[in-house]
């Protein structure tokens, strides 16, 4: 997220069409009583300037004296709700603010998507701060431009309305939208990279944190035996524990993207592999004992590296931002992963094809690049078009993904 | 399995929830986007109050449109569609005119309107009436129309354009007091646009975006909504007052270069009179109740109002000829007012007669006279003989010899327009002590031809005075032949009582003055004569109609008594005249003036008398010394019909209330608007208020200064007073009254929000802010109150009327807080583990807290003050 400079806002005052047509009907008025003398229509005449007066005096008035903030949020993924907020400050000694809106305009700075959000308040006293808000749902990755945004009010008479546009524009990171992981992806993590345990490694001598109670079974050890809720129950019970496992891997996200792509559904197996990158990316990051390298392969190839929140932040700026192409250079990728982090780490390419289709084999670069791995039996492949991904996700609603092979 | 993360974990629940929620009803907006704004917030508040506020402005419109216009049609018609459609189309959803036939509807109305307008030739009311129509018309169709914002700013519109129309037509206080419903309407129904304005168009951006990028604020369209039920009254109270000063300063500033007027009023004006009065035409005016005339006397030498002991003579017109006719074949008969010649023609109000004898100022009362006349069809005016001008500027102008006044030429109308309301004023020295003079001088102007002989003037001058003196001469005598004119054949009975009663007095009274009397007597006393309304009597074929009154009637109104006492007079050849105008002793004690309606309508007599021949104690003072005093008698017996009394005191506010409205709106001009506003010592209506309402005041000081309040029981040391027991009393229930009203919400927020101001606020920022989190739900310490108090009772609150418990995470803080704030310093443990769990506890308070706040939606965002750092979003940092 960043944030332009601040200017002074730019205030603007207009009639409304029902102002317009009240301007008119109390000039016509006022020509008619003027010039025939007829004082009944002066009285409609000067009410007409009078609310007209009022109308300006206080729209202008509300307006300048609300001072707007905008705070979004620190991250937001697509296709998930995020809110942000307005800090709505009025300065005015007496006067509350009534009936202000905020428009925040919302466009794509990538892509030609644009909207417009819009939040209010009803009443804002004197010397009174509120925060309004509005929700948003953004469906594509990317980064976006919000603002600038514009307070204005139509108070007390809906005959003109006074904005304040400010030069607040903000740009923010929506992250690819992050997928439902089933149970034991873990496991087929470890699974698949065939030198698990290398990887995984037990992070300590104890058997790990206090899960649950479940049944004794076959095999447990007697150590687990929870002796109290056996007394209990009377049975034996045992503690389960989970195990906590520290991941050193390296995600590689291959964006690849069709030559042929002939509209947004071409992009689903891509916009998937960069979403299960960012989900496994999301879930890795937050237990500190991993160590995680991300490596995109798109238009440009890019490796970073990180574990704190700030780390993960811009791993994700970087799935965000990633422009899929119809020949990623994967074997650049890897490379910079090689030279910037070496090669102990376990290798999880998640790409919308097959590891055939990908040209192992035929492109000598990329073999070679991925050799150490494959030979180490530290390479995990997951082409996200296969039906085989649904051991890791659910495709509920990305019926288009699966198959496009 | 996802999990969630801690940006979700914290908020996930009722965020997504709300979220959720919100795009959901978006989406069904979407999927609406020709629905209407009243569809949008279908069965809102706002929705209904709007169709109701602009069905009332549309029922309005057309009422004022149609009141004191002649056009009751139209103001019915206005309000049978007005609430046709409020019922059957807003309220019960029966149908709704769909736009095209709308907009067919409107065609073919302006067709019928147009194809109306085009008949007639020259500009007059008819035109405006159909403007009025249509304007009537489309209301009626746009009624029927669903409501939309458009269709709302339409009716607003209209309304307005109606009002402008009815300006033109009506301008009786009826208009002003309509007014003002109209303007109380239209502001709340023009702050409810400003409502449906800001929360209809976030439903409307949200309709705009790209699909990938939806928008939701279904809290802030519930904050701006809620402000539907304030919002008008608001607006009423605050910016309503702003408003009218301004519109006030507005009308009373604006430069006016033209004369006050009014267009049409065809139909509404009154008859007045003219110079030919026929012999029925009074008994047809009496029947009539509408106000003709406001009359004020002011005394010159006190500046107060002046009041009159008995009835008071407005005279109107002199009509000197008596002509009979027959009308459809049957007798009738005309009175005529003889055109002025060169030696009477209109002039200016003579100046104020000061008598050489200053002992004489004690038989007279300088008065001042301000009469308003309601619009007519006769330039004549009414005046209070003998008469004077004053220093304000007179558009009146004076018969010399009738004692008459008349409208100036340029304020004649133009062609097919009534004359105006004019009001006017002038000076008179008719009254002593309350007592109106029968007596009034021959000419109202000094005669300089009486100086004809005076050898200090120079012969030139004297020449032309001889020459103007035998021309008045030769006018007396044309005109006495015209006052004594009588056909003894066709009016034999007036000579026949007039010769029995001369005769019956003795020779040395039977003077012209005591005839006049008797025979004046005669008919107002006597059994045989009577008054009556009734003008059904069948005309007599070839029978003079006074002397049908005289021989077999016997009955009728004041003019059939003055013609037959004018007829009876003449016979003895004594001088006499008949003058209209109005007698009346309606006086209005609220605005201090008298009031004569079309019912107070009357003729009397006027009979010339030489000055020898009035009795030794007649009062002739205050007025140019003459040879000759017009006599008034009024031979009508019962006074006519002054007899009915004035009317209650609803009836004599709303005159009052005509008499301000014309004073300060419809008559305002340049001159009045001077006076109104420049002059500070004269006699201005407004100035004359202000110094009105600071004498009172001065009045009252004076008087509580003196003890005088409780009716001067407390002057004389009497401790209790009956009025002043009653105004406390009234008073204290009208205290407890504004009490037990609940105050509204804003105020008692207001109140709430005020209320922490004794206890101090915290040194340490996360108990500051515990607390202001606790006075999101309207809870504040109080400056009597520990913080651990305070925190306790306030989780036993929440957890009582909230049924959520914050128990635990505000013990936390209040323990760090009494731990960081007093404990030792040894105790107080690691500084980043105290801050990591103070602030965990506090994102817990504040999620619970938000919890509260989604439970009522309705919480208005106003209340939700929150801090910076601590929303649901940045926490997960």
């Amino acid at each position: 997220m960043t944030t332009s400079a601040r200017d002074e806002p730019r205030v603007r005052h207009r009639l409304t069409r029902l102002g317009l047509h009240f301007a008119f009907v109390g000039g016509f008025a006022m020509l008619g009583g003027a010039l025939r003398g007829l004082n009944l229509l002066l009285v409609l005449a000067g009410m007409m300037v009078g609310l007209l007066f009022m109308q300006w005096r206080l729209c202008r008035r509300s307006i300048e004296s609300v001072s707007l903030r905008r705070r979004v949020p620190n991250e937001a993924f697509a296709g998930r709700p995020f809110r942000v907020r307005f800090r709505v400050t009025n300065h005015s000694r007496s006067m509350p603010a009534w009936m202000l809106r905020i428009d925040d305009p919302i466009g794509s700075m990538q892509r030609s998507d644009r909207s417009t959000a819009s939040t209010g308040i009803g009443f804002l006293a004197a010397k009174r701060t509120a925060t309004p808000s509005y929700d948003c749902v953004i469906t594509r990755r990317g980064r976006y431009r919000l603002g600038p945004s514009t307070g204005w009010t139509t108070f007390p008479f809906a005959l003109a309305m006074t904005r304040k546009t400010n030069d607040d524009q903000e740009s923010l990171d929506v992250y690819p939208e992050l997928l439902d992981l089933k149970r034991g992806w873990q496991r087929h993590l470890l699974g698949r990279t065939e030198g698990a345990t290398a990887a995984a490694h037990r992070s300590g001598a104890n058997d790990g944190e206090f899960f649950a109670l479940r049944e004794w079974q076959s095999g447990d050890n007697l150590r687990w035996i929870h002796w109290r809720t056996t007394a209990r129950k009377d049975e034996p019970m045992v503690r389960q524990f989970e195990q906590h496992r520290r991941f050193d891997l390296c995600l590689l996200v291959d964006g690849y993207l069709p030559n042929d792509a002939p509209d947004e559904l071409a992009e689903e197996p891509a916009e998937l592999a960069i979403s299960l990158a960012a989900t496994l990316l999301t879930r890795l990051v937050a237990s500190p004992a991993n160590r995680l390298t991300l490596a995109v392969a798109a238009q440009r190839p890019q490796a970073v590296s990180g574990g704190s929140a700030a780390g993960k932040r811009h791993m994700l700026g970087l799935l965000s931002e990633m422009k899929t192409c119809c020949e990623p250079n994967l074997a650049e990728a890897i490379e910079k992963v090689s030279l910037l982090f070496g090669r102990a780490q376990d290798l999880v390419v998640l790409s919308p094809r097959s590891l055939e289709a990908a040209g192992v084999g035929r492109d000598d670069e990329l073999s070679a690049a991925l050799h150490p791995w494959k030979r180490g039996g530290r390479l995990c492949w997951i082409n996200v078009t296969d039906p085989s991904v649904e051991r890791w996700i659910s495709l509920a609603g990305k019926p288009a993904a699966v198959g496009a092979e | 399995m996802h999990e969630p993360t801690p940006w979700e974990s914290e908020s996930a629940p009722s965020r997504r929830s709300t979220a959720e929620g919100d795009f959901a009803s978006t989406a069904a907006g979407d999927q609406n986007t020709g629905r209407s704004a009243g569809e949008l917030g279908e069965d809102s508040l706002l929705s209904h109050r709007l169709k109701l506020y602009f069905a009332s402005l549309s029922c309005l419109g057309g009422v004022v449109l149609g009141s004191g216009t002649g056009m009751e049609v139209l103001a019915v018609t206005a309000v049978f569609f007005a609430l046709f459609g409020f019922v059957c189309v807003d309220w019960l959803k029966l149908f709704a005119l769909p736009s095209i036939a709308a907009y067919t509807a409107m065609g073919l109305a302006a067709i019928y309107c147009v194809s109306n307008f085009i008949e007639f030739d020259a500009p007059n009311t008819r035109q405006m009436r159909v403007v009025a129509e249509l304007l009537v018309f489309v209301q009626a169709i746009l009624m029927l129309q669903e409501k939309t914002h458009r269709i709302y700013e339409q009716l607003g519109v209209f309304c307005l354009l109606q009002l402008i129309v009815a300006a033109v037509f009506n301008n009786a206080v009826n208009y002003g007091l309509l007014l003002v419903p109209v303007a109380v309407v239209g502001a709340w129904a023009l702050s409810l646009l400003v409502v449906l304005r800001s929360s209809e168009s976030i439903s409307a951006s949200a309709k705009e975006s790209a699909p990938s990028i939806r928008c939701s604020a279904g809290q802030a369209k519930a904050s701006l909504e809620s402000a539907t039920r304030r919002l008008p009254w608001v607006v009423l109270l605050t910016v309503g007052p702003a408003v009218l000063l301004v519109a006030a300063i507005f009308f009373y500033a604006l430069p006016r270069t033209t004369d006050a007027s009014q267009m049409g009023k065809a139909g509404k004006a009154l008859v007045g009179f003219s110079d030919q009065v026929r012999l029925e035409q009074i008994g047809k005016m009496i029947q009539s109740d509408r106000l003709a005339l406001r009359v004020q006397l002011k005394d010159n030498s006190h500046q107060k109002l002046y009041k009159v002991a008995g009835p008071l003579y407005l005279r109107g017109k002199v009509l000197d000829r008596y002509r009979p006719s027959v009308r459809d074949g049957l007798p009738s008969a005309v009175w005529v007012s003889v055109p002025p010649s060169d030696i009477n023609e209109y002039q200016t109000l003579p100046p104020e007669y000061y008598p050489s004898r200053m002992s004489d100022k004690n038989f007279y009362d300088s008065i001042d006279v301000r009469v308003s006349s309601e619009p007519m069809r006769t330039p004549s005016l009414f005046a209070i003989a003998p008469f004077h001008g004053t220093q304000h500027q007179q558009e009146i102008m004076q018969a010399t010899d009738r004692w008459t006044l008349s409208r100036q030429e340029r304020m004649m109308p133009t062609l097919g327009w009534d004359f105006p309301r004019v009001t006017y004023r002038f000076g008179t020295h008719a009254f002593r002590d309350g007592v109106q003079s029968e007596f009034i001088a021959r000419w109202s102007k000094v005669a300089s031809w009486r100086k004809a002989d005076d050898p200090s003037v120079s012969p030139q001058a004297r020449q032309k005075m001889r020459e103007t003196r035998l021309m008045i001469e030769d006018y007396n005598r044309q005109y006495r032949q015209i006052l004594t004119a009588y056909d003894s054949d066709a009016v034999p009975t007036a000579a026949r009582l007039a010769t029995t009663v001369a005769e019956s007095g003795s020779p040395g009274k039977r003077g012209p003055y005591w005839l006049a009397r008797r025979l004046e007597t005669l008919l107002r006393s006597d059994s045989r004569f009577g008054y009556t309304l009734n003008l059904d009597a069948e005309p007599m074929p070839g029978v003079d109609p006074i002397e049908q009154f005289l021989a077999h009637d016997q009955k009728g109104n004041c003019q059939y008594f003055a013609s037959a006492l004018v007829m009876m007079l003449r016979s003895q050849e004594i001088p006499a005249r008949l003058v209209v105008g109005y007698k009346t002793e309606e006086y209005n004690e609220i605005g201090g003036y008298y009031v004569a309606r079309q019912r107070h309508a009357h003729a009397w007599v006027e009979a010339l008398i030489d000055k020898d021949d009035l009795p030794q104690n007649a009062l002739v003072y205050g007025q140019v010394p003459s040879e000759q005093y017009w006599l008034r008698l009024d031979p009508t017996p019962g006074g006519g019909g002054t007899g009915q009394t004035a009317g209650g005191g609803v009836e004599q506010v709303f005159d009052l209330a005509q008499n301000i409205w014309e004073d300060y709106v419809v008559d305002m001009d340049g001159s009045r608007q001077k006076d109104a506003l420049l002059d500070t010592g004269g006699m201005s209506p407004m100035s004359e208020s202000y110094a009105r309402l600071i004498n009172s005041i001065k009045l009252l000081i004076s008087r509580i200064q003196a003890g005088e309040l409780g009716g001067g029981s407390l002057a004389s040391g009497q401790l209790f007073s009956w009025p002043a027991a009653m105004f406390g009393v009234g008073m204290t229930l009208l205290v407890f009254v504004l009490v037990r009203i609940r105050l509204p919400a804003w105020i008692r927020r207001k109140i709430d929000t005020d209320r922490p101001g004794g206890a101090a606020q915290p040194s340490l920022p996360f108990f500051a802010e515990t607390l202001e989190q606790l006075g999101r739900l309207g809870l504040w310490r109080q400056a009597a109150e520990t913080p651990a108090e305070f925190t306790s009772a306030a989780s036993r609150q929440i957890a009582r009327q909230r049924r959520l418990s914050v128990a635990e995470p505000l013990a936390l803080l209040t323990d760090a807080f009494y731990r960081l704030r007093f404990g030792p310093a040894d105790r107080r443990g690691d500084d980043a583990a105290v801050d990591s769990l103070t602030r965990e506890a506090l994102g817990e308070l504040k999620q619970r807290i938000d919890q509260i706040d989604h439970q009522e939606p309705r919480r208005e965002a106003a209340d939700v003050v929150s801090l910076d750092g601590l929303s649901h979003t940045d926490t997960s940092a």
